[in-house]
């Protein structure tokens, strides 16, 4: 609340966080005032995501995904972690499985050299 | 009144060489923004025992400095685009009141502030709904939520869930939270806060809640930070400041605050409104009215709360009381008129001075 000297430590920061992107993430999915029905046209549709991928896994386009809860979320392909989830990626995949989907589709694309691919995923119930 | 100068020196003023750029300005992906390269903003050349904040302070070294940053987008208020929201008028005094059910029944004046204290409860928010039944509000009675309390307590507003609850509060207007800009700190530290100020603003106006900006600077580049959003964002027609902590007949703090005060609004064409917190004297409210015409200014303090001796009018309630303890709910509005008519006061020998 203040300015000018003072003579205390400040309270402890906060993780990172872009409030305005959040609020646009959550909006979208319905869960900061707008309808459930936005949050579960949100959570079902098909929409593609950009992962990290954990090192050199055995996996191709086309392969089947399931995105397990966690922080960060992870994405399994056949029983095998293959990569996280981050960012606003994250965050919204968290909310569509706090909201009580399993989320699970496909791997569009992989960039093994960027260590990145890319899933289509779509909501459905658990 | 002439407030030419800056209390503490800003870049190249009053020396005959330079100052070199701080020992973290090389490197840092911020150093436009930040513009204290070349000043003592840098790197104070004097800390206080606490004057660097602890651990809980971003700093250059911060080995997670870098997500913070990115988090406010550089520190670039720009990234930050107000909304046309409706604001309500405020007269020249608004009282702040805290929770407390002796209260009711007695607030008749036409706005009232609130700050977190008065409204956080058990984890949640209460709504204005909620403290206009209790301390029994008309509807048309407005509720001013002031975000300027004790930092660990406006921590908890950053963070999506909770502006959202907030938003939903149904306040009449949301002054956005006062994040601390203590001096000396990292300076870093400060942008950090001053840029989180108006994050929230903005996620609250994406909400739909009719939140006002809350400004501060410690030297002139910030006031030009804030003269250049002001310029992109033609809707603000509201300004709040926070200057409870700038206490003190020669306190620099206050200075620095009238100086900045002084030059933001000449470079905004002296048209915008100003909701300042903290002054409650009339040595303190002519230096406002000195700097900004005294009809756009609003002020604002928690001082009505304090333990002073009776007043000829609390003592009247008191003896008619029957000799109990007095009573609280009805001193305080007695000491809201009193303040409201000094104010008033204040505000007429301003504009008769300057006629």
């Amino acid at each position: 609340m203040g300015r000018g000297p003072r003579p205390a430590d400040d309270p402890p920061m906060k993780e990172p966080v872009d409030l305005v992107a959040e609020i646009d993430v959550q909006d979208n999915l319905g869960s900061t005032g707008a309808s459930a029905s936005r949050a579960t046209n949100a959570c079902e549709r098909e929409q593609e995501v950009l992962f990290d991928l954990a090192g050199p896994v055995a996996t191709a386009v086309g392969e089947e995904v399931d995105l397990r809860a966690g922080d960060p979320i992870a994405v399994f392909n056949h029983g095998e972690m293959i990569g996280i989830l981050t960012g606003s990626a994250n965050r919204a995949m968290q909310s569509c499985i706090d909201f009580g989907y399993e989320m699970s589709g496909s791997l569009v694309s992989l960039d093994r050299r960027a260590g990145t691919g890319v899933l289509k995923v779509s909501g459905g119930p658990r | 009144m002439g407030l030419a100068r800056w209390p503490i020196g800003d870049a190249g003023q009053g020396r005959l060489f330079q100052l070199e750029p701080g020992p973290h300005c090389g490197p840092c992906p911020v150093v436009d923004e930040c513009g204290a390269a070349r000043t003592e903003y840098a790197c104070p050349p004097s800390w206080s025992a606490h004057g660097f904040g602890g651990q809980n302070t971003l700093h250059p070294d911060r080995p997670d400095a870098a997500e913070h940053i990115a988090s406010l987008h550089g520190f670039q208020l720009k990234a930050y685009k107000a909304r046309p929201m409706k604001i309500p008028e405020l007269p020249g005094y608004v009282p702040q009141f805290r929770w407390s059910e002796a209260l009711a029944g007695h607030l008749h004046s036409p706005v009232y502030a609130v700050r977190p204290q008065a409204i956080l409860t058990r984890g949640r928010i209460r709504t204005a709904a909620e403290v206009r039944a209790r301390l029994k509000l008309g509807p048309k009675q407005l509720l001013v939520l002031l975000l300027f309390d004790e930092d660990e307590l406006l921590e908890h507003f950053y963070d999506p869930r909770v502006a959202a609850q907030l938003a939903k509060a149904g306040y009449d207007l949301v002054v956005s939270a006062s994040y601390s800009v203590w001096w000396p700190r990292p300076r870093m530290h400060q942008l950090y806060n001053m840029t989180r100020s108006l994050a929230l603003c903005i996620a609250l106006q994406k909400l739909d809640a009719p939140a006002v900006p809350r400004i501060d600077w410690t030297f002139s580049h910030d006031v030009s930070r804030w003269v250049a959003w002001i310029e992109e964002n033609p809707c603000v027609g509201l300004v709040a400041i926070d200057a409870q902590t700038s206490k003190g007949g020669s306190s620099t703090a206050w200075k620095q605050l009238l100086v900045g005060l002084e030059e933001f609004d000449r470079r905004t064409g002296g048209r915008l409104r100003y909701l300042i917190n903290g002054p409650a004297t009339a040595g303190r409210w002519a230096e406002v009215y000195g700097v900004l015409s005294p009809d756009r200014v609003t002020l604002t303090d928690a001082r009505l709360h304090e333990a002073k001796p009776p007043t000829e009018q609390e003592q009247f309630l008191f003896s008619v009381s029957g000799g109990k303890r007095i009573d609280w709910g009805r001193c305080y509005p007695v000491r809201v008129e009193r303040r409201e008519a000094e104010v008033a006061a204040a505000q007429e020998r301003a504009l008769a001075d300057a006629a």
